[in-house]
């Protein structure tokens, strides 16, 4: 429970949450830790401006992807830090072991522009609604719903995902998810 | 607008490798930078007594 903890104290909660947001939006872990770093300056200076009682994740991550978006304006950077990821090709096919179904996963999610990016780990993965990414994002709740439709139907072709017939095992998003959930003792 | 949204079924198989990509980042140690700089700034801005006190 952290909703009593006092603010500067209930950041800290959040740091591994952010931490994970800014590595899905940079795709390069050192440039994410400084991202983070801007955002645990930010938040720490202005935290009197947080409203105890409301969702300081969503405060922590707005905070976050506003500092990414106005250093890509300021560098005009558009693609230029990646881990070499990005370019690595998905096995031709799909392979026997979990670990590597979710690595084929992760490049997968790594090619999607950075709105989908954004907006699938938002909803997606992070349970935020399409109401709240929206307003954290600053645009309609349709873009928001039209974003992450595009962004999984895109995963769903680069992991060969059958849409029509039934799930098979073989499937490689299957398979990350499986094995991955076999690995942990709940 | 015909199918674009793609199926419950799709979508849900989608989600759950997202929380675990994403979670697997989250379970990662945060670098000891973080710390550091914390403490830093409890140094340097203290944290305000928001109405709790002692």
């Amino acid at each position: 429970m952290t909703a009593d903890l006092p603010p500067e104290e209930e950041l800290v909660t959040h740091l591994p949450a952010l931490r994970a947001f800014a590595i899905s939006l940079t795709r390069n872990k050192s440039t994410a830790d400084d991202m983070v770093q801007d955002t645990i300056v930010k938040a720490w200076t202005h935290i009197g401006k947080f409203q105890p009682g409301t969702n300081m994740r969503a405060w922590l991550f707005t905070i976050l992807r506003n500092t990414f978006y106005s250093d890509r304006r300021k560098s005009r950077r558009e693609v230029a830090d990646i881990d070499g990821v990005i370019t690595a090709k998905l096995a031709e096919k799909p392979a026997h072991d979990g670990r590597l179904q979710l690595q084929d996963f992760k490049r997968a999610f790594d090619t999607l522009p950075v709105e989908q990016r954004e907006t699938l780990i938002l909803v997606g993965a992070s349970g935020f609604s399409y109401e709240e990414a929206a307003k954290m994002c600053g645009v309609a709740v349709g873009t928001i719903k039209s974003r992450a439709n595009r962004g999984r139907k895109r995963l769903s072709e680069l992991m060969h995902i059958d849409e029509d017939g039934p799930v098979e095992l073989t499937d490689r998003a299957t398979m990350a998810v499986v094995a991955s959930n076999s690995g942990t003792s709940f | 607008m015909t199918k674009n949204e793609p199926s419950e079924k799709v979508k849900e198989l989608i989600d759950a490798n997202l929380r675990r990509v994403f979670s697997e980042a989250a379970e990662e140690d945060l670098p000891e930078r973080f710390r550091d700089l914390l403490a830093q700034l409890k140094e340097t801005q203290p944290p305000q007594d928001s109405g709790q006190e002692q």
